[in-house]
């Protein structure tokens, strides 16, 4: 009997990995804490005429009690201040510990807690343009995931245009009202594809294109899943990425590749 | 030893017979249509709440996947229960308005199971079928066609005609019992992951 005993309590574990494969397994990303950091080091190129190329940000932790809370995560990355009359300066590889309001949406300093400086020199890469742009797309994520509609009013320029993939979605203020009569219990979104492209250099325009997965659960415990395209044109005015058009369309859900046979 | 062995036979078969994860609801994809069918009439996705709706675009002229997907979709029919496979149906909507007919897609399913329903309309109609499930086809020209194929004569009709191809997708579109997509099958998917699929959405 003893055996059977342990089938049933085999029974019972294969039943909860099975309710457990129903959540992606995909490393879910706080978009407002990116935001914080891509918007931190996007205004330090501006004032410092520098670059910082972020190579990797680690999981936040929650340090101190009361009103000495906080978060810290430790980013790794590349700089290179600009020099006059040079066109290849030495990088520095840096890891930071960077303090965050406990909202994770504010950088509050950064300590520098590994430095070394390239012993090659090499041509500059500016970055401003790339981490303010990311700033404003995590950003923008966040206000999603969050229905944050005043967060997401403040992204966009005065007349810019925005066509939701939803067809009766004329306009953000009336996204958000859709997004929350959705009832999920859980929803997340995981980006990919981000592309930047440059339009005018001078007028510190680009276009960005990205894709991402919205995953969610409905009020009845089912799964959904979403792949949307971008596409946004932004303006960076006074050290922010502004949208001047936005428009978003669904896709046709990934799916395995090497199964798609044509004929 | 010997026990422990047969815990992990028995968990196994469990686990394999349960290995697939609820298939989730897939936004963006799918929608109700109306198309005339092979069954004389016009038909709505609508016609089929309660049942599990598998589709697939092709067309009768198809000489490689379309034959085998259909089969592959007739063997997984065999395999199911009485009760379950009264609650699933087959839907192949042809990509080739010019040739297929409502009495051609007729003759053509029939060959692999009499219970499938073949649709065929105007191209603007499937078209539009087409484009709200993402479902891609081109039709190439006939000058690109390194391989002549005969056209079946099903209806009798002779035919003279070059060979066509279709480049489409080979996707079978899963619907569940509210006509909502859940995923897809493939003419590779294993017959015990589709059936065990199909099974967990007829219990929703």
């Amino acid at each position: 009997m003893a055996w059977w005993s342990r089938c049933a309590q085999i029974i019972v574990l294969a039943s909860a990995a099975m309710v457990a494969t129903e959540v992606p397994a995909a490393e879910q990303v706080h978009h407002g804490l990116q935001a914080a950091i891509y918007q931190w080091y996007g205004k330090l190129d501006t004032i410092m005429n520098a670059s910082h190329h972020l190579l990797s940000i680690g999981q936040p932790r929650h340090v101190g009690q009361g009103d000495q809370a906080h978060v810290e995560v430790n980013v790794q990355l590349e700089s290179q201040e600009r020099r006059l009359g040079q066109s290849h300066y030495p990088g520095h590889y840096e890891e930071q510990v960077l303090h965050i309001s406990g909202t994770l949406e504010r950088v509050l300093h950064s300590q520098s807690v590994l430095y070394s400086l390239d012993d090659f020199d090499s041509k500059y890469r500016p970055s401003r343009a790339s981490n303010l742009i990311k700033a404003l797309v995590f950003s923008w994520t966040h206000g999603l995931d969050t229905y944050d509609e005043s967060a997401l009013q403040r992204h966009l320029l005065v007349n810019s245009t925005f066509v939701a993939a939803e067809l009766r979605v004329q306009k953000l203020i009336d996204y958000v009202p859709y997004l929350r009569s959705l009832n999920y219990l859980k929803n997340h979104r995981n980006l990919n594809k981000l592309n930047i492209e440059t339009l005018n250099i001078e007028q510190d325009t680009y276009r960005v294109t990205y894709e991402y997965q919205w995953w969610a659960v409905n009020q009845q415990g089912e799964s959904e899943l979403a792949q949307m395209a971008v596409e946004m044109q932004v303006q960076i005015i006074a050290g922010r990425a502004m949208i001047s058009l936005y428009k978003e369309t669904y896709l046709a859900p990934i799916t395995d590749a090497g199964a798609e046979v044509r004929c | 030893m010997r026990i422990r062995s047969w815990v992990a036979v028995i968990a196994g078969l469990l686990l394999s017979a349960n290995l697939w994860a609820a298939m989730p609801i897939l936004k963006g994809v799918g929608g109700d249509f109306s198309l005339q069918s092979s069954l004389g009439r016009q038909v709505n996705l609508t016609d089929f709440r309660g049942k599990v709706v598998l589709m697939f675009f092709g067309y009768t002229n198809c000489a490689d996947i379309c034959p085998t997907t259909m089969a592959h979709m007739s063997q997984l029919m065999d395999r199911l229960q009485p009760a379950d496979r009264s609650r699933v149906q087959v839907l192949f909507v042809s990509i080739d308005s010019d040739n297929d007919t409502a009495t051609h897609l007729n003759q053509y399913l029939a060959y692999f199971d009499p219970s499938f329903i073949g649709l065929v309309d105007s191209q603007d109609k499937i078209d539009a079928v087409a484009a709200k499930y993402h479902a891609e086809y081109v039709k190439l020209a006939d000058s690109t066609v390194t391989t002549v194929y005969k056209k079946l004569t099903l209806a009798g009709e002779a035919t003279d005609q070059q060979g066509y191809l279709f480049s489409h997708t080979a996707k079978i579109y899963v619907m569940d019992i509210s006509g909502r997509v859940r995923g897809y099958f493939y003419m590779g998917t294993p017959h015990a992951e589709m059936q065990s699929q199909i099974e967990q959405l007829l219990q929703e």
